[in-house]
């Protein structure tokens, strides 16, 4: 029964990987900006929106 | 539960003391067909603007300012989808002012099959007279979608200001923001480093390591 249950897990691992990943770098001055948007799967789901548009390097994942 | 593999990355990066714009976004479906619901993207913008003050005792005399848009990009679908389809795409879009030029600015499009390269540039000729207040501005962006393979475009490497060619005894002064205060100086790249690796091959490798665990655990028992 634990074979089972382990292989299913890993089948359905493998072929469900949504994911989504997101870096920004930044503006480094405010007469500059950066957006970044990134989407993966079954939308809206795993959206995610950035807006940068002061200093700073600010990476981040979603 | 949608089946199959979506993964997106975005990367934007403004520098307006240099006058460089850098955008990089890549989405993939680790698929050959489209199943409704699975599909990834990614968008990426930059913008800067900001003035030059020119400075000196010259005449007014013709100043030239140039630009450049590089980039690569790939649009890959597997067979049997790999033909030009809009739902596999990367698109382009820029702006760009240079001083008193008109707006330069254009769309495209990159279908699938073949990789390539792009470099646009741009050059821009006026009268300048010491006091003049020239604006500079540049805005890029990126789009890309997949439903099936890979879509890709890096321009990082660059989309930026390459000449600012004042008259003999000219100059120019920074604005308030530090606009091209830093010109023609050493560029730092992004630092790729901090792109989160993609959970998708941490996902797969745990998988991977279930069904090994699995397989040894048959050969015990067996």
């Amino acid at each position: 029964m634990k074979r089972i249950a382990g292989i299913a897990l890993g089948v359905a691992a493998a072929l469900s990987l949504v994911v989504t990943s997101l870096a920004t770098y930044a503006a480094n001055a405010p007469n500059a900006g950066v957006a970044v948007r990134v989407f993966a799967g079954d939308v809206p789901a795993g959206f995610d929106y950035q807006v940068i548009t002061d200093g700073g390097q600010s990476p981040a994942s979603a | 539960m949608t089946r199959g593999s979506a993964a997106a990355q975005a990367q934007a990066q403004a520098d307006a003391l240099s006058g460089a714009l850098r955008v990089k976004a890549n989405s993939n479906v680790g698929a050959n067909v489209y199943v409704v619901g699975r599909n990834s993207g990614a968008t990426a913008s930059a913008s800067t603007s900001g003035d030059i003050i020119v400075s000196g005792s010259a005449l007014p005399g013709l100043a030239t300012f140039t630009a450049v848009l590089d980039g690569t990009y790939s649009v890959a679908t597997p067979a049997p989808s790999d033909r030009e389809n809009a739902d596999n795409k990367v698109d382009v879009q820029y702006s760009l002012n240079l001083g008193g030029s008109r707006e330069f600015n254009d769309r495209f499009i990159l279908l699938c099959c073949s990789p390539g390269t792009f470099s646009i540039p741009f050059t821009w000729t006026q009268v300048v007279t010491v006091g003049d207040v020239l604006f500079f501005s540049l805005f890029l962006r990126t789009d890309v979608t997949t439903v099936a393979g890979t879509a890709t475009v890096d321009m990082t490497n660059t989309f930026k200001i390459t000449g600012v060619g004042l008259p003999a005894g000219m100059s120019y002064n920074r604005d308030a923001g530090g606009f091209l205060s830093q010109f023609g100086g050493a560029v730092t790249p992004p630092d790729t480093a901090v792109i989160p690796l993609p959970a998708s091959l941490w996902l797969f490798t745990a998988a991977l390591g279930i069904f090994a665990v699995g397989l040894r655990r048959r050969r015990r028992d067996a």
